[in-house]
């Protein structure tokens, strides 16, 4: 069997995604797994190899000449055709996208022509998205910022390839052996992910006081200037910089041996996740730790929208406690090292609130939530709504000439957004509601109908399951 | 923004409205052959390069087709 796995997004996704290719390897070991990565972020790849081709997709070489200011359209559809055959030559049995972009739903369908099986999101034959699978429904109706997902990226991937995730699997470089110092990793991909140099100052200086581990700073060619401010600040022999000066493997190499990982939510991270680093995330601005948090068993969160909000006293206290081996959790997430849930909160206001309730119950099997307040009201008017709707869907579809009636939907959905967006616990059902009928594939006039009548028809049904007594 | 930086801006916002007028043809036409799909392939291939170079608010990594 031949297995095509395309990751086409960045570098930490293609970090997330080693787990579920080796768990493909130990599943299929017969199996020929070829690997799809954006050529600039194929370093990342080499870390491990579970795969047996590596293809490189080279932006650059198909969208050169528009980058560069100049170049026809055509150019560029005829070296986007070239890659597509030469992939398509490869006759693969499976193809699985865990990229969820537009472009490789697109790219996955060129591949496949519609003959080969898919999993992750692909094109129907008139090129409307195509959601194949349930796991990627769910990323698509509940997955993402200011959503309500606290189901890891990794193991949402896995789901996507229908692969269990072992240990071994997420932590294929961790070693059984005494560890030693500290690795931290300064910078991040976005400045609203990047804990400020006094912030760093302010840490290294107590932990050069009161450690005597040595502290490695790692980071890219961009993270050298932070690198040489925050060292000019600080007396200390027990640093030792290597900003700018490790490859991905020596990365590892370094991460594996050591007690303690301190950064931000980046490439890193999740190498020392593969390294079996037990790592101290620091979860700034704009991102979900829930779906890309550290997986070590013991690692820690410490979330602060504001990157400057995050304290050097905080950060330190914790860092000294893990290095310590102790339990003092307060205001941190602990990563527990189940696949269900990977974290507990313990305390603090800088965990944002979420609809996770809603969404366990949903996908889950969790607890029915309780809805209190102006809640049941909502979810009454929510049913009233489905009802009218289907109404109007049956009458459409009786009589076409009846075009007034697309308005009236119209407007109903619109007040289903408007529930969406301003009733966070509620939002994940309409979430739901929504993607479901995005996702209706054209077809014939009754068939559209049928299935737009069935999205009404399953939001009434959630909505009564949350209304019944008992 | 430098200069530069703002030139292939502007160049590559010209190449996706071309890319998105020819798009819509496509949607119109029903045109449903391989080479249609390929400047619909090649034009969200451009959207993320627009977003990639200039953008800072990719909502997630995971962030849904549309």
């Amino acid at each position: 069997m031949k297995i095509l796995v395309l990751q086409l997004t960045r570098l930490g996704d293609i970090l997330c995604t080693m787990p579920t290719l080796l768990a493909l390897r130990r599943t299929y070991p017969e199996a020929e797994i070829h690997f799809l990565v954006r050529k600039r972020f194929a370093p990342a790849a080499l870390v491990t190899k579970p795969y047996d081709h590596l293809w490189q997709w080279d932006a650059k070489r198909l969208l050169g000449d528009f980058i560069v200011g100049k170049g026809s359209i055509t150019d560029g559809i005829t070296r986007l055709s070239e890659t597509i055959h030469q992939l398509r030559q490869e006759n693969f049995d499976k193809i699985i996208n865990l990229s969820f972009s537009p472009s490789s739903s697109f790219i996955t369908h060129l591949i496949s022509q519609n003959k080969i099986p898919t999993k992750g999101y692909t094109r129907t034959e008139d090129f409307y998205l195509a959601v194949p699978d349930e796991p990627s429904g769910y990323v698509r109706a509940q997955v993402g910022l200011d959503r309500s997902n606290r189901r890891h990226i990794i193991d949402i991937l896995s789901d996507v390839a229908q692969v269990k995730l072992v240990d071994s699997d997420l932590h294929p470089f961790a070693i059984d052996e005494k560890k030693e110092g500290i690795v931290c990793h300064l910078g991040a991909s976005r400045d609203h992910k990047t804990w400020p140099s006094i912030s760093w100052i302010g840490f290294f200086n107590r932990l050069a006081q009161t450690q005597n581990e040595s502290i490695t700073l790692i980071g890219s060619n961009d993270d050298i200037e932070l690198a040489q401010e925050i060292l000019t600040q600080i007396k200390s022999d027990k640093i030792i910089n290597s900003v700018g000066k490790t490859s991905w493997n020596e990365l590892i190499s370094i991460l594996r041996i050591a007690k303690l990982f301190i950064g931000a939510d980046s490439g890193p991270l999740h190498a020392a996740s593969l390294a079996g680093c037990k790592t101290l995330n620091l979860s700034l601005g704009n991102v979900r730790f829930w779906e890309t948090g550290p997986t070590v068993k013991g690692s820690r969160v410490l979330r602060s929208r504001e990157p400057q909000h995050l304290m050097s006293d905080i950060v330190f206290n914790h860092c000294k406690n893990m290095l310590d081996d102790g339990d003092q959790f307060s205001e941190s997430a602990l990563c527990t090292g189940e696949s269900d849930l990977r974290y507990k909160v313990y305390g603090g206001t800088n965990f944002e609130p979420d609809a996770w309730g809603t969404v366990h119950w949903m996908y889950f099997g969790g607890p029915r939530p309780q809805f209190l307040g102006d809640l049941p009201e909502a979810l009454k008017q929510i049913e009233e709504v489905t009802d009218i709707a289907v109404l109007q869907v049956d009458a459409l579809k009786q009589n076409a000439e009846k075009t007034e009636i697309i308005g009236i939907l119209d407007s109903l959905d619109d007040v289903l957004e408007i529930m969406r967006k301003s009733i966070p616990p509620i939002s994940p059902l309409l979430e739901e509601f929504r993607g479901s009928k995005e996702n209706i594939a054209p077809g014939s006039r009754d068939e559209v109908f049928d299935k737009t009548r069935q999205c009404y028809l399953n939001l009434k049904g959630r909505v009564s399951a949350l209304q019944t007594k008992g | 923004m430098s200069s530069e930086n703002s030139d292939l801006r502007q160049h590559l916002q010209t190449v996706l409205s071309e890319l998105d007028k020819l798009s819509q043809q496509i949607r119109d036409s029903h045109d449903f052959s391989e080479s249609a799909e390929l400047v619909l392939c090649l034009r969200e291939l451009v959207q993320e390069q627009v977003e990639s170079q200039y953008c800072e608010n990719f909502s997630s990594t995971t962030h849904a087709a549309g």
